[in-house]
């Protein structure tokens, strides 16, 4: 067991974030922050959904909710993470090698895995709780017995999810390409977050009691149905039930870690490429600036972590807004509602003019979905130290280096914004002048918005990544430009929410952009200066 | 040519590179020797413009790094250390790239580049991802990419590191058709042996400081009978 927490002291070093710089106690502070600031918005929904069910007096509902939310936030996230950690790490094949058994390792690696889910269980157990509070509707017991038993089914998922790839990764073969399997797993989670928003959205949220029809089947996973009904019916008969569930869990675990992971993790591969016949590709007059676009393009699309977390991931928020649209366009045709006619009426009540709403509208988009592509705001890190130090010593100015992120950044953000907002507006039936406004608020806000999150990633880079999942997922600079979003988006549209000079304000936010613009040479110039002795 | 003038490099407190003064000539081989942390790779950043030097003028064919440093970037190519970049491209996209950066005539750089994936012997591997590659292979790739650039200056961090022993005899002959045709080599390694049969000059550095700097048959006639590794040790713990 000794050897096990060796082991596991020793991995989770190795997961600390990369970001360089001076001020690590800043960089800590900042941390902590941002990671309350995420907590709290997903944190925010999670209390609402509990607390309505159980204002409205649905405490089993509320329970089961409880646990099925953890569930599922729990095999998303791990999802893709275990077969990371447990087969395509760089350092297992260190370990493999060191005098550690695979038991060892394997446990070593779950207990990561486990300590980087605990946040995640406490903030559910936490919202639970608020939610409880605020609506004054548990004693203290249940609060303790319900806590215990989300950690206890959290870590019971990640053991089940564990298992299950262990054994998909033992007699599929096919799984075992790291690209292969990021692909088909991510891809498969990508459709399942938007089956989950169009069954969410298709939700009438007055009528609480229609919860109970996505209510999620608990007995899939028995270790989560014995804790329901334990909170629910405490007895000593439920909680042996628990024990038994939750054993019989980490049995199975066990047993296929001892008998099918070694073989297959010895063997687990990167990326075996066909042999491909030998080509002669045309020559290409195309310029510096064109080939270094087709460059970081083929970089993005070519990486199954790159192509989840930033294109995907870019396309999967306009896709879930434009679901959301639809089911409520769908919803007021039902009930003879014409969303078309009634829009002029609705911007003449807000005093805001055509123009001005679809300049509105292409300016948040543009930061939206800049923030959540996070492509700018990843561009210097997802090279590495490698890249940024040929960056700097060819002969092409880093300017254009640069110059080729921002344009990467702007041309991914507006098919994003094109996948959300070309559909809308044509269910709108809008005029021209809507069509206008859209471009002329959208394109100085794209090439200002990719050049800030540049900005944040040139500050502090995170570059010394053993594979490309850390260049994304241990840096803070993604989470810094959907804050830095987030707080523009406050600081506009809260007065014009408040219908507090809401012209003006599209005004303002425009006139930010477009003076933005006119000095990204600069900013250019100045961050092509602070790349040297990064 | 390449030329570091009371060149000097600091992080915080300590002095990694110490007032350093080299003439590397052109048409020859220059090997940089050192022990760990003397600050090999510090002055090859340096000499690269990855770095900026705190004190000091570095010069290669007479341009100055600082004042013109695309015009002298124009002038080398650097083989790394470390192969590992661009491992989404395949390696025909890396070279391809690589003559676009230096501003090789497309045909030319097609040319180029058959006849160094012929020499080097990837022709099977040349179409796929170079993150499928072994590190040799990410060797090579990255060495036909410097070829194909056929700079004035070839600068390489450890370049034997990894390479099989035709790749490597491969490489070494290149470096020395380099130095005939008049172009600059300078190379770091700390395979003495390799250093031993190639250089025509060394410098040696040692915490920061360069403790000698000439050919290596003078530094052979010093230390008579020595090999390179019993002088180097002899001069390191001096």
């Amino acid at each position: 067991m000794s050897r096990t927490l060796l082991l596991f002291s020793m991995m989770k070093k190795n997961t600390r974030m990369l970001q360089q710089g001076r001020n690590q106690a800043l960089k800590k502070v900042g941390m902590i922050f941002l990671g309350f600031y995420v907590a709290a918005v997903y944190g925010g929904l999670a209390i609402m959904q509990f607390g309505a069910l159980l204002g409205a007096g649905l405490i089993e509902l509320a329970i089961s909710a409880a646990f099925a939310t953890l569930v599922v936030f729990i095999v998303f996230l791990v999802v893709l993470t275990i077969p990371t950690i447990f087969y395509f790490s760089n350092d297992l094949k260190v370990y493999l090698a060191m005098p550690f058994s695979p038991n060892q390792i394997i446990a070593a690696k779950t207990m990561v895995v486990a300590y980087g889910m605990t946040p995640v269980i406490a903030l559910v157990a936490v919202c639970f709780i608020i939610a409880g509070a605020i609506t004054n509707t548990l004693g203290i017991a249940q609060y303790i017995l319900m806590t215990i038993s989300l950690f206890a089914v959290g870590y019971a998922a990640i053991v089940a999810i564990g298992a299950i790839e262990i054994v998909l990764m033992r007699f599929m073969p096919f799984f075992r390409d790291k690209d292969r399997f990021m692909l088909i797993i991510g891809g498969v989670v990508s459709i399942g977050v938007v089956i989950l928003m169009l069954a969410i959205n298709r939700m009438d949220f007055d009528d609480v009691t229609q919860f109970s029809s996505v209510h999620i089947p608990l007995e899939f996973f028995p270790p989560a149905w014995a804790a329901y009904n334990l909170v629910v019916h405490p007895s000593l008969w439920n909680a042996l039930l628990v024990i038994v569930s939750l054993a019989v869990c980490f049995a199975l675990f066990w047993l296929c870690t001892k008998t099918l992971y070694l073989d297959v993790a010895q063997n687990a591969s990167i990326h075996v490429a066909k042999k491909k016949k030998a080509k002669k590709t045309e020559a290409s007059n195309a310029s510096t600036l064109t080939v270094l676009i087709k460059t970081e393009f083929k970089n993005l699309l070519r990486s199954p972590t790159y192509l989840m977390n930033n294109v995907l991931s870019g396309f999967l928020v306009p896709i879930i807004l434009m679901v959301s649209f639809y089911v409520s366009f769908t919803k007021a045709g039902d009930a003879a509602i014409n969303i078309p006619e009634l829009l002029p009426l609705v911007l003449e009540s807000i005093q805001i003019g055509e123009f001005w709403f679809a300049a509105l509208i292409g300016i948040s988009c543009a930061w939206v979905f800049t923030s959540f592509n996070m492509i700018a705001a990843t561009a210097i890190s997802r090279q590495g130290r490698n890249r940024l130090r040929w960056m700097l010593s060819t002969p092409t100015p880093l300017t254009t280096h640069l110059k080729a992120y921002v344009y990467v950044g702007t041309i991914f953000t507006m098919i994003n914004t094109a996948v959300f907002v070309i559909p809308l507006f044509i269910w709108l039936k809008v005029g021209w002048m809507m069509w206008l406004g859209l471009i002329v608020g959208f394109v100085p806000s794209v090439v200002f918005e990719n050049v800030l999150n540049l900005m944040v990633d040139c500050y502090h880079p995170s570059l010394d990544w053993m594979d490309e999942n850390e260049a994304i997922k241990k840096n803070t600079n993604s989470l810094i430009g959907v804050f830095l979003m987030a707080l523009q988006m406050v600081i506009v549209i809260t007065p014009i929410a408040l219908n507090i000079t809401p012209r003006i304000m599209v005004m303002i936010a425009l006139g930010a952009m477009i003076i933005g613009c006119l000095f990204v040479r600069l900013i250019l110039n100045h961050l092509s200066k602070r790349m040297i002795d990064m | 040519m390449i030329e570091l003038k009371h060149v000097t490099k600091r992080f915080g407190d300590k002095i990694a590179v110490n007032d350093v003064n080299i003439e590397i000539p052109s048409g020859s081989i220059t090997g940089f020797i050192g022990p760990n942390g003397a600050g090999k790779t510090t002055t090859i950043n340096m000499m690269t413009g990855v770095l900026k030097p705190d004190e000091g003028q570095i010069l290669l064919n007479g341009i100055d790094l600082e004042k013109n440093p695309l015009e002298a970037k124009k002038t080398f190519v650097v083989v790394p250390d470390t192969p590992d970049i661009f491992l989404r491209l395949t390696g025909r996209e890396y070279c391809e790239l690589m003559a676009k950066v230096y501003e090789v005539d497309p045909q030319v750089a097609q040319e180029r580049i058959q006849q160094l994936v012929e020499e080097f012997d990837m022709v099977g591997a040349f179409d796929d991802q170079i993150n499928s590659y072994s590190h040799g292979m990410r060797q090579k790739a990255i060495v036909i990419g410097a070829l194909v650039a056929q700079p004035d200056i070839w600068f390489l961090d450890e370049p034997m590191t990894g390479l099989d022993p035709n790749a490597s005899y491969l490489l070494k002959e290149r470096m020395r058709k380099q130095a005939q045709m008049g172009k600059t080599v300078f190379f770091s390694t700390h395979v003495l042996e390799v250093a031993e049969k190639l250089c025509d000059k060394i410098v040696l550095i040692n915490k920061g400081q360069i403790i000698y700097e000439g050919s290596l048959d003078f530094l052979k006639d010093r230390y008579e009978g020595l090999s390179l590794e019993e002088i180097f040790l002899q001069e390191i713990n001096k």
